[in-house]
């Protein structure tokens, strides 16, 4: 059964507390300067706080930047995508379609569309985990695994900083890099999303600027490697921060780079044209050290549903947008990075 | 007799309250009405790097008392169509013509329709576009800004230039004629379709901070 259909209970024996006690637990555990791991599904409806050890011991395993809670040396045998199907195209394009006559409407400006695509895996959801080459990795046992290239935020001495990630290219093409750069669809989109993410931070944060705009950096892969381009924005939080990290935190959900904007009408739309809720996909996870924050988001991500599995993936929506193109991005970006 | 001078007084001291009140508020009081957009948050930004707290009320709930209590009135961005946000033009209508408002592209095309103005739904939609803007007459909105400047644009919609009518006078456009600014002959009143609070606007903040020059808050 997917993760999203079950009581989170049931799988966590997660003690029982809604949302609001969730973002009142990480805002006094932050405040003691308590350690923990957080993580939180794109509804909103499922999100875990647990410390480092309790995480280990429900075989949840993360790595985020330096911070890690599993044994690296014990990877077993490599894991990699035997192969993958594809979705139907007359269903993408159906949702293709409904999103363009939103942003024709100018109900959204830019809108994320994603799709489960089944694949099979040689080895297991925990052996796909060990050979991941990511910065940012996460296992959850019998649910998912996901390594993302995508920085969620970070915040450090009193500044928060978030790193969005828009646009894709095919590295080992000599002209693609430039060809990503000049491409204005491409700088449109990556626009809309700095300005989100820059809304986004100034909830809480003041002095928002925009530090570094659409830099490079190569994913190798095993089928390909590839380009994607970020940017970096921070802001100045309050001293006092941590005690309200919960409430910042939720505030900026779900990621801009994963939604769109205008957030609020541009999540109806996603509701209106994805063939099922996305679950901890396109959520949040990341770790507090007791005075640091370090998350991602769940991207590059792959499900088990039983005893298949599939590969959720996706890309942004501008009016500019061409189908195929889009249907091509959702494809390339079913892979396991490796090196 | 007595009564009267006793009213008297008690309005004349009610008069002194007020004008205390009024003269301990060390900057005017600048209120957003949000209608679910997400850029609200870089214009309360842009204000707070300028020195003035911004107040935001949601779209679906802001009282006109509460708007009244403030000094002006910034109508945000937002999705959808001009003609959704009716309880804007209710607003506009009980509003003091003096009151200044601001209209930021929804809350500009509210504005200009307002007064007459007609949208147009543009052939090639515009998200997240920067180009550049030339100021076709004199506003102090455009105090040290050049004749041509950058804009950031988000908009499907575009107020048609003809259409302004005798209230309202045009103020920019980009090079290819599409209608950017606006402001009203006789009131405090403009309207941008481009972001000031956008990355992709340079002298976004000078403008917010000349809209502010135009508050008569003391």
């Amino acid at each position: 059964m997917p993760l999203w259909q079950t009581d989170v209970q049931e799988f966590y024996s997660f003690n029982s507390m809604g949302v609001n006690a969730f973002v009142e637990q990480m805002n006094i555990r932050a405040k003691e300067r308590e350690p923990f791991f957080f993580l939180i599904d794109f509804e909103k409806k499922k999100p875990l706080l647990l410390s480092w050890e309790e995480a280990k011991r429900k075989e949840i395993y993360f790595q985020i930047n330096n911070y890690q809670n599993f044994d690296p040396s014990s990877p077993g045998n490599s894991s990699f995508i035997r192969s993958q199907k594809k979705i139907s195209q007359t269903v993408y394009r159906n949702a293709f379609e409904k999103v363009q006559k939103h942003l024709k409407q100018g109900d959204t400006y830019l809108l994320n569309l994603t799709f489960p695509t089944p694949i099979d895996l040689e080895g297991s959801l925990l052996e796909v985990f060990h050979t991941a080459q990511s910065p940012q990795k996460l296992y959850v046992k019998d649910h998912f695994v996901c390594f993302s290239p995508e920085t969620f935020i970070q915040i450090k001495n009193d500044q928060i900083a978030t790193f969005p990630m828009k646009g894709t290219a095919d590295a080992d093409d000599p002209t693609a890099a430039d060809r990503l750069l000049n491409n204005t669809k491409e700088l449109w989109e990556h626009s809309t999303t700095v300005d989100l993410l820059r809304n986004d931070l100034a909830i809480h944060a003041h002095h928002i600027q925009v530090e570094q705009f659409r830099y490079l950096d190569t994913i190798r892969t095993s089928k390909q490697n590839l380009f994607q381009a970020s940017s970096k924005i921070t802001g100045k939080l309050p001293s006092n921060w941590r005690e309200k990290l919960g409430d910042i935190l939720w505030d900026l959900l779900p990621a801009g780079s994963i939604s769109g904007a205008p957030k609020i009408k541009t999540l109806a739309i996603i509701q209106e044209a994805e063939i099922d809720p996305r679950g901890y996909y396109t959520g949040v996870y990341g770790i507090f050290d007791g005075d640091q924050v370090h998350s991602a988001v769940a991207i590059r991500y792959i499900e088990q549903q039983g005893n298949s599995y599939c590969y959720r993936s996706g890309g942004g929506i501008t009016a500019k947008s061409r189908w195929k193109e889009e249907y091509q991005e959702l494809q390339q970006k079913i892979y396991v990075p490796t090196i | 007799m007595k009564n009267i001078s006793r009213s008297c007084k008690s309005i004349f001291n009610w008069f002194i309250f007020v004008k205390i009140a009024f003269l301990n508020r060390k900057i005017p009081q600048i209120v957003l009405i949000d209608a679910n957009d997400s850029f609200v948050h870089n214009i309360k930004d842009a204000l707070y790097q300028l020195g003035y707290p911004l107040k935001m009320l949601a779209y679906s709930d802001f009282t006109q008392a509460q708007i009244l209590e403030a000094d002006a009135l910034i109508f945000s961005p937002g999705p959808g169509h001009a003609s959704e946000y009716s309880r804007w033009n209710e607003l506009l209508e009980a509003l003091p013509p003096t009151f200044p408002v601001l209209g930021i592209c929804l809350g500009f095309q509210v504005l200009a329709s307002y007064y007459g103005a007609s949208l147009n739904q543009l052939r090639e939609v515009i998200h997240g576009q920067n180009h550049d803007c030339l100021q076709i007459n004199e506003h102090p909105l455009w105090k040290g800004i050049p004749n041509r400047f950058e804009v950031g644009r988000y908009h499907s919609w575009e107020i048609k230039a003809t259409s302004l009518g005798d209230s309202l006078i045009p103020l920019a456009q980009t090079t290819d004629a599409c209608l950017m600014a606006i402001a009203h002959r006789n009131r405090p009143h403009i309207g941008v379709q481009f972001h000031p609070e956008s990355f992709m606007c340079p002298y976004g903040k000078q403008m917010f901070k000349n809209f502010i020059a135009l508050i008569p808050w003391e």
